[in-house]
């Protein structure tokens, strides 16, 4: 009986050493540190997440919120400045660090003069025709959309609703949903959308969650290979045209100066890069005809 | 003699159970549809496609994003990004009916899931909400293909990998 015991204890002490030896096969193999703290980092934000919304609840979330933009907003039908829209987007949205969500991300314009735009969760965005106007190149418009996109990707629309006050109630969604009655939730759900829409619209979100938008913003163009300054330069533009009483981006974003300043900063060393090619010049011109 | 073969049958059932038990984590597709590329990046030829709630397991580290994976038999190694994943854990209750079918009562039998497909019925018909336009605007799809033509043709980067 003794030498059976032992040999378990020796087989389990061998398939351990094994098993560790494959874990360990792992990192003895990496290039360098980085990646082994990008390693934890990232399964990290997987479980993260597992305590979060999933994926599908953001998305449903961002359905409706965009839907409800739909009743302030009357989308702009140009399905060709629409269609380049996503085309850039999408491109954009590859080169973040949340390339994707439930169903992927979808853009709209919106026609409005105002100037607003706003990134829903599951990743809508919606962007007003007058934003846009803003924007002098492909480069510039990049910068807007990947502003909204770094929202989606550091979750800035959840977060708003968590740090509300029905967060409590919405803790009880992750754990013990089971036989809860549907009109708690459907309650639950609306009081998220709102505060999702008085996030874009009324209050706006954390001068601290705008600067890491536009931070995200940066590394997208960078990654893709925009000009991060082109950020800087639409800001310069919205500054001109944004009326200190207006309802929209005055509103709900900090001062343009500061944000300019920021991403100065953040940008650093800075090496203006060669003139943009004649296709992608030509088509901002001819895909994206506002006026 | 037939004994001790038993036991060394036994012992090394135990053995593979531990090593088994030593590999990669169970990951969850927590997207609609996702791919395993044959690279780490969104041109990689697609290995396998995968659906909402799908196991992979882990087969190495993450690189820039993406994550080496097999799929629970163990077949069709290859990549995937690790936005479309969630760490799976056996006590997750399984919530396939979300997705594509609808509520047939007052309560939520899905459990522990939330905002779904269900409440969305719910909200939209209580809030008298028009979704058609929102539904048009999902129409709007962009391939990994599409997108590396059009970084290709305006001069930009089209590597499509997400995380550096």
């Amino acid at each position: 009986m003794k030498k059976i015991f032992i040999a378990f204890g020796l087989t389990g002490f061998i398939a351990l050493a094994l098993s560790g030896c494959m874990i360990l096969g792992e990192f003895v193999h990496m290039p360098d540190v980085y990646d082994v703290f990008q390693f934890a980092i990232t399964l990290n934000d997987i479980q993260k997440e597992l305590n979060d919304f999933t994926p599908e609840n953001k998305y449903y979330l961002g359905r409706a919120v965009t839907a409800t933009v739909f009743t302030k907003y009357k989308p702009y039908q140009n399905s060709k400045a629409n269609k380049y829209l996503n085309l850039l987007g999408t491109s954009l949205a590859y080169c973040s660090n949340k390339p994707e969500t439930f169903n992927g991300y979808h853009f709209q314009i919106l026609d409005s003069m105002d100037i607003n735009a706003y990134g829903a969760p599951g990743g809508f965005v919606v962007v007003t025709k007058g934003l846009l106007l803003c924007a002098r190149s492909e480069d510039e418009v990049a910068a807007i959309l990947a502003h909204e996109i770094g929202h989606i990707a550091l979750d800035h629309g959840m977060q708003a609703v968590q740090q509300s006050k029905q967060s409590a109630a919405l803790a009880k969604l992750g754990a013990s949903m089971v036989n809860s009655d549907i009109k708690e939730v459907v309650g639950l759900f609306g009081g998220s959308i709102e505060e999702m829409m008085n996030t874009a619209f009324v209050a706006g979100y954390s001068r601290d969650q705008e600067k890491e938008a536009d931070h995200e913003a940066v590394v997208i163009l960078k990654r893709a290979g925009y000009d991060p300054m082109a950020l800087v330069r639409v800001l310069e533009t919205m500054k001109t045209k944004l009326k200190p009483e207006g309802l929209d981006f005055a509103k709900t974003h900090p001062d343009p100066d500061d944000r300019i300043r920021d991403v100065k900063n953040f940008i650093g060393n800075y090496e203006e890069p060669p003139a943009p090619p004649s296709a992608r010049v030509t088509r901002f011109r001819v895909e994206l005809s506002l006026r | 003699m037939k004994r001790k073969w038993l036991w060394i049958g036994f012992i090394l059932l135990f053995g593979l159970i531990l090593i088994s038990a030593g590999g990669g984590a169970r990951l969850r597709v927590m997207v609609r549809a996702a791919q395993i590329r044959s690279k780490p990046s969104y041109l990689g030829s697609i290995v396998a496609r995968l659906q909402y709630e799908d196991i992979v397991v882990q087969a190495s580290d993450p690189q820039k994003g993406w994550i080496k994976v097999t799929l629970e038999s163990g077949k069709s190694p290859g990549w995937i990004n690790m936005s479309s994943l969630i760490e799976y854990k056996e006590d997750m209750k399984a919530s396939g009916a979300n997705v594509g079918e609808t509520a047939s009562s007052g309560n939520i039998q899905a459990a522990g899931k939330g905002f779904t497909k269900e409440i969305e019925a719910e909200y939209k018909s209580e809030q008298h909400l028009d979704y058609a336009w929102v539904d048009r605007m999902e129409k709007y799809s962009v391939t990994a293909q599409q997108a590396a033509a059009f970084m290709d043709a305006g001069g930009l980067i089209d590597t499509l990998g997400g995380a550096e």
